[in-house]
């Protein structure tokens, strides 16, 4: 490898197996299934990276069921039902990449439904972020500005000439796009007199006009009469913007803890990308440095990494009622982020208790339907050898990451097992599913 | 293995049951009265069959068995393990009776059979049973018999087979089952005494000791409910309560609605002399009867309220609509029974009446319910649903659910309705907060004179437009008093035809109000029409979908199943629940059909 250019391209013409290409599935989407695994590592990565990044036709079944899911929600007005929609599409979805970045900047513009009350103006703001996502970061925060529950999450309605609400421009500063320590509390009180008036009526952003204070302002060391736009822009333009970004996407997609001088390169490529994401993401997955060993099974599965992984590997169909309950119990519970600041994630994901909740749902997946039954790829399995089926799981569970330790201590907890064919495969995939390597991805 | 064991054992039983040549004719002169006739006395319970060949035959044959078996949930539970098991067990249970299970029970169930429950021999065991069969034919088992002599080996030490003594084949179990087959008879049971007796009486139209029909329970139930049912249940209560040494039905029930609904038929029931229910299955309705018997009027001071008195005594009884979908009329002294709260429901509910009481505070400020409130309303409460109208709005609600309507009628009009009126307008404003909070549209007050009642309804400030709209869009409170019946109509449009309809009937009563009600007075009705509500589900069937979908259904295999769920549904005619009392019992009965 090239060490003084890490985001060089990845050579993939002298490794592409299952390794890699269940490296690259299992951090662009949430797990994979057998068959996708095989299609990736079959495909090479030039290809398969162009399915991810680029938009895909979706299947006429997929869209009737996403259709009724996202209708159900919306009619019956039920957060629960809007879980499900979104939970459908990150399994069902032929976009998983995007899918995935809609919950990277779900958590990262992290708006709560426990506040904003409204099942319609969540969906709308998840469908903002879906079409930006993978796309110019400049129209996504231009648009979170003025997103109807964005405003009400962050108290639009509040911010008044006379009396202006820091909220939205605080948090657009130290959460949106600059970080703590690129901006001063003068830019912040400055910057939420720009956005005084951005109001909501009948559920749409509203320009008060008379509630707006349109006196100059300065921000960043400019001054002008600038609006809520104005500062959108000017934080766009600042440098410490796309090393912001960078910082988040190596910590999401790579490494928990990526170098000074990775984050510098990340971050002029997103510049020189113009805060679009999507080339940097091809960069970024096919860089030599996303597939460096010391980055492989580095990151720890967040609780939908976890479960919904599993589901796509395991389980079809999935019963999804269950799924968002045991999300929430582990930590994760989707459109209702604990504070502005989202999930931090990383080793806070594990505790002695949410480890246990996760051996638990290792069990019901394992041994119950209550998220439906085990797919016939898997049950299939188990009609072949000892070592073929141990080596079979490992690859679809643990990337193919299996040492020679854990092999023989499967294979003699397979062998030794009484039961039935398929209580003796039920029994190898509990106890892979509660190893610690398990996880990781 | 197993199963070839436990069928052969109920072969063998069927074949020992035609062992005709040993067995004496029928010279019991049985007819069709009830086998209750055999059965010696003392029993807690019977339930009896009479008659089910030609029902089977109708089942067998039917359009909406095929309907069943054609539908994608029946596929669907053809995948399970038990049901292929159980079909499997079918298959070799009818290779070996060489005829269909249908044909089978029609031949050797279908004419009358009676299980007769009586009390255990020891405390705390279980009850004590007697089983009397009649064939159509005595013939038809030979057939069968000859069919499963082959079977008789595998039965191995289980049983023996030797002669009654009295007449007809004995098979003893080795739990001590006894079994005798006599001509076209079958009797069966574990206790010897109750065994001797019955085959004693079968033999002896003039039993020297007393049949069960001498019992008071069984008397007075054969002339209230008649015996020739296709399916009779009679539990002897009077007999049971004797041998527990105290009532078994609680005189405080631990549900008020359930209390409201039936507890006086329940403290009826505990003082009488049999509970009895009845089932009759027609070309094309059903009904199912449950009767208890003595004179309501006899109630204490604390279940007087069940009883209602003064003429004319209102009639549990539901508004003619033109799309009913469901209803509910129950008749009670409100007021009454909400005073007498203690003696009727258990004291762990009572703190929950404060809490009720504390909550409608904020509808009513300043007035007690119990004795401002209830004591203006009248003994009778109504709902009606109906499909709803969308005048409102400029669209529809996503889902779709049923308009409703409560009538209650009014002891003092005028005070109540001012009451009545208040807890509408409070109603309003608090939905009006609730919707602030949601960010949909708030409602405003508005009335209108209608065929000259006035009627109070909110609005929208601006009319919510869209196809699918949220949930809560699928209301508009009005109210209207029509006499001394105030109404609150979750539309506009379904109030007016409330008040058209009320109207309508108190200035020319229709038939099933004309009739005059005796001594026969209706306290509870409900009526359900699946055909509306099919049509209520199809409208929400995208819902509907997205529920499969979550259960992991696919959208075609969901599609499927509700076009098999719509299409049973629509085979169904209306559904009616009732409770009558007379002078003399009080009845039960749930009513269906099919076309």
């Amino acid at each position: 490898m090239d060490t003084s250019k890490p985001l060089a391209p990845y050579d993939a013409t002298t490794s592409w197996t299952h390794r890699e290409a269940a490296h690259l599935l299992s951090r662009t989407q949430f797990g994979f299934t057998p068959a996708e695994l095989e299609r990736a590592t079959n495909e090479g990565l030039e290809a398969t990276l162009k399915r991810l990044t680029e938009t895909q036709h979706e299947s006429p079944d997929f869209s009737r069921a996403e259709t009724s899911l996202r209708q159900a929600a919306i009619s019956t007005g039920s957060i629960d039902n809007l879980k499900i929609w979104w939970l459908y599409r990150m399994r069902y979805s032929a976009n998983a990449l995007t899918e995935k970045l809609t919950l990277f900047f779900h958590n990262h513009f992290a708006t709560s439904h426990a506040k904003v009350n409204s099942v319609p103006y969540m969906l709308r703001q998840n469908e903002l972020i879906r079409i930006h996502a993978a796309g110019d970061f400049k129209q996504l925060l231009h648009g979170m500005s003025r997103d109807t529950a964005m405003l009400i999450w962050l108290d639009g309605n509040a911010n008044r000439k006379r009396h202006p609400n820091e909220n939205f421009a605080r948090e657009i500063m130290e959460l949106f796009a600059l970080g703590v320590g690129n901006y001063t509390e003068k830019d912040i009180q400055e910057a939420a007199r720009a956005f005084t008036g951005w109001h909501v009526r009948d559920g749409q952003f509203w320009m008060h006009e008379l509630q707006h204070d349109d006196s100059p302002k300065t921000v960043f060391g400019k001054t002008g009469s600038y609006d809520g736009n104005d500062i959108v822009n000017l934080c766009l333009e600042q440098p410490s913007c796309p090393r912001f970004l960078a910082t988040k996407l190596a910590k999401t997609f790579v490494c928990p803890d990526p170098s000074k001088d990775i984050i510098d390169q990340l971050a002029h490529r997103i510049r020189h990308h113009d805060l679009n994401l999507r080339p940097v993401l091809r960069e970024l997955f096919s860089s030599q440095w996303f597939y460096e060993a010391e980055n492989r099974r580095t990151l720890i599965k967040s609780p939908l990494e976890f479960v919904l992984g599993t589901l796509r590997t395991l389980v079809e169909p999935i019963r999804w009622p269950g799924v968002i309950k045991v999300l929430a119990d582990l930590g994760q519970n989707i459109f209702e982020p604990p504070s502005v600041k989202g999930w931090e994630g990383g080793r806070l994901w594990i505790t002695s208790s949410s480890l246990l909740q996760r051996a638990n749902f290792a069990t019901e997946v394992t041994t119950t339907s209550q998220f439906g039954p085990l797919s016939e790829t898997v049950r299939h399995v188990s009609s072949e050898g000892s070592e073929a089926i141990v080596s079979q799981l490992g690859r679809w569970l643990l990337s193919d990451h299996l040492d020679d330790t854990i092999r023989q201590e499967l294979l003699k907890f397979y062998v030794s097992a009484e039961g039935t064919a398929d209580q003796k495969l039920r029994g190898l995939l509990q106890l892979i599913l509660t190893l610690p390597e398990y996880q990781l991805h | 293995m197993r199963m070839t064991r436990s069928v052969g054992l109920f072969f063998l039983f069927m074949l020992i049951a035609i062992d005709a040549k040993t067995g004496r004719t029928d010279e019991t002169g049985a007819g069709n009265g009830s086998l209750a006739a055999y059965l010696p006395s003392g029993a807690i319970g019977t339930l009896e069959t009479t008659k089910l060949a030609p029902l089977i035959e109708r089942i067998e044959t039917s359009g909406a068995l095929q309907m069943v078996l054609d539908s994608p949930q029946w596929r669907e539970a053809l995948k399970q393990d038990q049901v292929q098991k159980a079909l499997a067990g079918k298959a070799l249970a009818e290779g070996q009776l060489g005829m269909s299970l249908w044909q089978f029970a029609k031949t050797y169930l279908g004419d009358r059979m009676i299980l007769g429950v009586y009390p255990p021999s020891q405390p705390g065991a279980q009850p004590e049973g007697v089983i009397i069969i009649r064939v159509n034919e005595a013939a038809s088992l030979t057939k069968l018999w000859d069919r499963l002599t082959l079977l008789l080996p595998l039965a191995g030490d289980k049983l023996k087979i030797g002669d009654y003594a009295g007449g007809g084949r004995l098979i003893t179990m080795d739990d001590g089952g006894l079994i005798v087959v006599r001509d076209r008879w079958i009797v069966a049971s574990k206790v010897k005494s109750l065994f001797d007796q019955t085959l004693q009486n079968l033999a002896n139209p003039s039993p020297t000791k007393p049949g069960l029909l001498e019992s008071a329970a069984w008397k007075e139930m054969g002339t209230q409910l008649g015996t020739d049912h296709h399916l009779q249940l009679c539990v002897n209560v009077a007999g049971i309560t004797q041998l527990a040494g105290h009532r078994f039905i609680p005189s405080k029930l631990d549900n008020p609605v359930f209390s409201l609904l039936f507890g006086g038929y329940l403290e009826l029931a505990a003082g009488s002399p049999y509970l009895g229910s009845t089932l009759d299955i027609h070309e094309n309705h059903f009904e199912l009867r449950s009767t208890v018997a003595g004179d309501p009027k006899q109630f204490d001071t604390a279940h007087r309220p069940y009883v209602l008195e003064g003429e004319p005594t209102p009639r549990a009884d539901v508004p003619s609509l033109k799309s009913p979908l469901n209803g509910f009329s129950l008749t009670r002294d409100f007021s009454k029974w909400y005073r007498n709260r203690e003696a009727l429901l258990d004291a762990s509910l009572l703190p929950n009446f404060d809490k009720f009481e504390t909550g409608l505070a904020t509808f009513l400020p300043g007035r007690d319910f119990g004795e401002e409130v209830l004591p203006l309303l009248g003994q009778r409460l109504t709902i009606v649903t109906t499909p709803q109208s969308y005048t409102h709005l400029k669209g529809k609600p996503g889902v779709q659910l049923p308009g409703f309507a409560l009538l209650l009628d009014l002891a003092k009009p005028a005070e109540a309705n001012d009451v009545l009126n208040l807890f509408f307008q409070s109603v309003i404003l608090i939905s009006n907060f609730q919707a602030a909070q949601e960010g949909r549209q708030p409602f405003v007050l508005s009335s209108e004179a209608y065929h000259e009642t006035q009627i109070a309804f909110a609005k929208y400030v601006k009319q919510p437009e869209g196809a699918t709209l949220p949930i809560s869009y699928n209301f508009q409170p009005a109210s209207a008093r029509v006499g001394n019946r105030y109404v609150f109509a979750t539309s506009l449009e379904l109030c007016r035809e409330l008040v058209d309809t009320l109207k309508a009937e108190a200035a020319s009563p229709p038939a099933r109000l004309a009739v005059a009600q005796g001594d026969a007075v209706r306290d509870l009705y409900v009526e359900l029409s699946p055909e509306i509500g099919a049509d209520m589900l199809e409208s929400n069937h995208q819902i509907l979908t997205a529920q499969n979908l979550q259960q992991g259904k696919s959208a075609e295999q969901s599609a499927q199943e509700l076009a098999a769920l719509f299409k049973i549904l629509r085979q169904l005619t209306p559904i009616t629940f009732s409770s009558t009392r007379y002078a003399d019992r009080w009845v039960l009965e749930l009513r269906g059909g099919w076309k």
